[in-house]
């Protein structure tokens, strides 16, 4: 299958940037955690050129779902391939397949300088971009680094080369704050700290291995708990081995009104070539049991206009200190706000962020002020049960009697369903679109409520749920 | 079924029942259920029962030499597991 011109080449090589984030991969005894390592998220890639595009991915994609890509977008010039191969770079895979391999080369060629769009910069694909510069084809890499700066990602997507950063650059800016913590040689030294310095003190703290994305490898232990809260730490890190590799972080838990939880938020911006800085969008990030990345609603409403504000100018000191580094491409810096709406940064990614096929969602939908025009709630992981056996074409009709009795949902798309509903305990990421993003969360509540009624599943395991 | 074998499984139902996000009521919870099919649990909800288990039995489960696999397969794989290890 090839394009019929134009656009871009899409890798979604999710899998391959989450390999070299967790460095080390887990065993068939370790109850997989990240066995599949995001490879689930290729759907997202199809929006990410936000049009025309040869999107490789790893896993097959429902053809009624890419054809409903191409219909949101108005173009049939969006086309998938998957290279055969065992490997387990999507970059190498590409290599390793000769007909998928020809088949990207003759597109790379009818296309005048394409753009290479990926989800981060990884080893293996840095040697994907020097094999097409040594053959002579000029990629554009808008959204990733040059090659070089391969080491500013690979430092600063680890927790400890996060938090020296932030601790560095708040020295001099006063608008950054970052959580009292200490970077420690591994867990037992993290989880004497912790206890000593935080517990006993009747804080809460976040305990952070150097290596993992969206929540995972990170655990909470409050005072009220002790001491069994760190034992219970100790007996879930010998399952993960996030835990056995590099430094880990403890840090003071910032808590929302009330001790609860804080609302957490997501500034995606990138560093052009000149340097600049610009911020692409601000969400407010759907967080699953304290911790775990589960969404995003973006646009009009999602941020307070003072505390868009505060993030937007962290952000910005964040982008010139990459820059300073030499990178260029996307980023996303993550914070949390305390009872006092005092945001405290998080993380950052040195990547494209999670809610980056939102924004080409909003984008398609809204128009260029989509930020002020309306608004997108997406959760990407809505848990079913895998004795349904489920297809995209169920959920579809599913999602079709939702939108016709309900007038205040603008638009509602699947964004992610091909392989995540192959899977034992299956789930399925959606987008819903409104005027406005109270709006769109509570039709997003209605929404799920709507499935698991359709399906026969306990509606109460929703209300559990952290909500927007 | 001997009482020992009721209390254990009774047990163990009420430790899976004490899960996050169960697809299905906890009263109506039984021994067939599959942990990841039926009852939607995730890899990390699954290391916290297992670790909930280790605590409720008083057990230690090795990730590395014991075979996870067939143990979570369903409560009832979940309850043997927990019986044949006090037998061990």
């Amino acid at each position: 299958m090839t394009s019929s011109g134009g656009g871009s080449l899409v890798l979604a090589n999710h899998a391959e940037y989450n390999a070299q984030c967790m460095q080390t991969r887990f065993d068939t005894n370790e109850v997989k955690v990240w066995y599949e390592g995001g490879a689930e998220l290729g759907d997202h890639a199809l929006f990410w050129a936000r049009g025309e595009a040869l999107v490789i991915v790893s896993e097959e994609i429902h053809p009624r779902l890419l054809e409903d890509v191409r219909r949101f977008f108005g173009t049939k010039a969006i086309d998938t391939v998957r290279p055969e191969g065992d490997a387990a770079s999507l970059s190498d895979r590409v290599g390793g397949d000769r007909a998928v391999s020809e088949q990207v080369r003759r597109w790379l060629r009818t296309v005048d300088r394409p753009d290479l769009l990926a989800w981060g910069l990884t080893p293996p694909l840095a040697a994907f971009l020097r094999a097409r510069a040594q053959e002579g084809v000029e990629v554009r890499t808008p959204g990733i680094p040059a090659i070089d700066a391969l080491w500013v990602v690979q430092s600063l997507d680890s927790k400890p080369g996060f938090r020296l950063l932030a601790e560095e650059l708040s020295r001099t800016h006063t608008e950054i704050h970052v959580p009292e913590g200490f970077i420690l040689p591994d867990l037992d030294v993290a989880l004497s700290a912790a206890e000593d310095h935080f517990l006993r003190a009747g804080q809460s703290v976040v305990i952070k291995a150097a290596r993992g994305t969206g929540g995972y490898s990170t655990m909470i232990a409050t005072p009220f708990e002790q001491p069994a809260a760190l034992r219970r730490i100790r007996a879930l890190a010998r399952f993960d081995n996030f835990w056995r590799v590099g430094s880990v972080v403890v840090e003071r838990f910032v808590a929302g009104p009330d001790g609860a939880t804080p609302t957490a938020y997501t500034v995606d911006a990138s560093v052009g070539a000149d340097g600049s800085v610009l911020v692409e969008c601000l969400g407010r990030m759907l967080i699953k049991a304290g911790k775990r990345y589960d969404g995003a609603v973006i646009g009009k409403g999602a941020v307070e206009p003072e505390l868009a504000t505060q993030l937007r100018q962290v952000t910005d000191v964040f982008g010139r200190a990459l820059a300073e580094r030499g990178f260029t491409g996307l980023f996303d810096v993550d914070f949390v706000v305390d009872a006092e709406g005092r945001a405290w940064v998080c993380e950052m990614n040195v990547r494209r962020a999670s809610p980056s096929h939102l924004v080409a969602i909003a984008h398609q939908a809204f128009g260029l002020s989509w930020a002020t025009d309306g608004a997108v709630f997406g959760r990407d992981y809505l848990y079913l049960r895998g004795s349904l056996q489920l297809t995209y074409d169920d959920l579809r009709r599913i999602a079709d009697d939702f939108r016709h009795q309900s007038p205040n949902t603008v638009d509602l798309l699947i964004t992610q369903a091909s392989r995540s509903l192959k899977r034992r305990s299956p789930y399925f990421g959606y987008a819903l679109l409104g005027a406005d993003s109270w709006i769109c969360a509570e039709e997003a509540a209605r929404f799920e409520k709507f499935v698991y009624s359709s399906l026969g599943l306990n509606i109460a395991v929703l209300d559990n749920r952290a909500r927007v | 079924m001997t009482h020992m074998q009721d209390d254990l499984d009774s047990r163990v139902l009420a430790e899976v029942a004490s899960m996050r996000g169960l697809l299905v009521e906890p009263e109506r919870l039984r021994l067939e259920h599959r942990l990841r099919e039926d009852l939607g649990l995730e890899s990390i909800t699954l290391i916290e029962l297992i670790v909930a288990i280790e605590d409720a039995f008083d057990i230690r489960i090795d990730p590395i030499t014991m075979n996870l696999e067939d143990a979570l397969i369903s409560v009832g794989s979940l309850a043997a597991f927990v019986r044949e290890q006090h037998r061990g």
